[in-house]
């Protein structure tokens, strides 16, 4: 029991909400769970804005103290990925993001802080995340990420 | 399923446990510890596997970490002190980690800590707290 988690994204003009999402695959198109090697992020441009919140449902009396980073993996040069946290939703773009304008902290001392679900069940804040790339990036694949969300709970 | 797990001790007797099942499926809110901060004695988390104890008491300030068995009495110079209000702290830091390798990125695996402890405020105004970070290997860190 306690709190249930599950990736959630939203997509398209009317934001098209879709719980326990299978991955988030950085493409170029504005959808949830994209299979590989479809919709690959040609050099030179931009994937689609990917908007994330953790869905927390089940048995809780607080979730709070969340934090999002980038904990393990080095991109390539050229291949950057750009974050941001509680911005209103907007229909997710592939020009460059004027939300997500930094790069994805990589320390927790440094995480970005979505913010907290409410009452059971509940969404955190969104997660905005772009991949960018200039012509100069080589093709092929991208070492392994690991990305971290942290929450306190009771 | 939770590692460990929360049982209160209230002063009037009454116990409070997180669940009514070994299955963890009957959950009661830590909300109702909340409602009844001010009559709690005695909070426990209990680790399901090993049945270790990690218990602190309201009423003195102090912990007490035991297995299931003969308990022996504190000394005086851990008994703790009454004279203070305590209050409890209790939380589990939930960390959920994603991999992503340019195809996919998977909610790969995920891993909880357990913070028992409690607090007061000094008569100068002070808040002191004491504070043990928990994992389910029953590997503990005080602060």
């Amino acid at each position: 029991m306690a709190a249930t988690f599950a990736w959630s994204e939203s997509n398209g003009a009317g934001e098209t909400v879709t719980d326990g999402i299978l991955n988030v695959n950085f493409g170029n198109l504005d959808s949830p769970n994209l299979s590989s090697p479809n919709n690959r992020v040609v050099a030179g441009n931009n994937s689609y804005e990917k908007w994330n919140r953790g869905k927390f449902s089940g048995s809780y009396t607080t979730i709070d103290n969340l934090k999002f980073y980038k904990s393990a993996g080095s991109l390539p040069s050229n291949v950057t990925i750009k974050a941001e946290v509680n911005t209103a939703y907007a229909t997710p773009t592939d020009s460059t993001s004027s939300v997500a304008l930094n790069n994805v902290p990589t320390t927790e001392g440094s995480a970005l802080v979505p913010d907290s679900p409410g009452a059971s069940p509940d969404y955190s804040g969104y997660i905005i995340m772009q991949m960018q790339t200039t012509i100069a990036a080589t093709p092929g694949a991208v070492p392994t990420q690991t990305f971290t969300m942290k929450y306190d709970e009771v | 399923m939770l590692g460990l797990i929360w049982q209160a001790y209230l002063k009037d007797g009454k116990i409070i446990k997180q669940f009514d099942d070994d299955a963890q499926t009957q959950e009661h809110k830590f909300q109702e510890v909340l409602d009844h901060q001010d009559n709690l004695a005695v909070f426990n988390l209990i680790n399901v596997n090993s049945g270790r104890v990690y218990q602190v008491n309201l009423e003195h300030g102090r912990f007490h970490i035991f297995s299931p068995g003969f308990i022996d009495a504190p000394e005086a110079e851990v008994a703790g002190n009454a004279a203070q209000r305590y209050r409890l702290i209790n939380f589990r830091r939930v960390t959920q980690n994603m991999s992503w390798n340019g195809k996919s990125m998977n909610n790969d695996s995920s891993s909880i800590l357990y913070f028992l402890g409690y607090q007061y405020t000094t008569a100068e105004g002070k808040n002191v707290k004491q504070l043990l970070q928990i994992n389910d290997r029953d590997e503990i860190y005080l602060i």
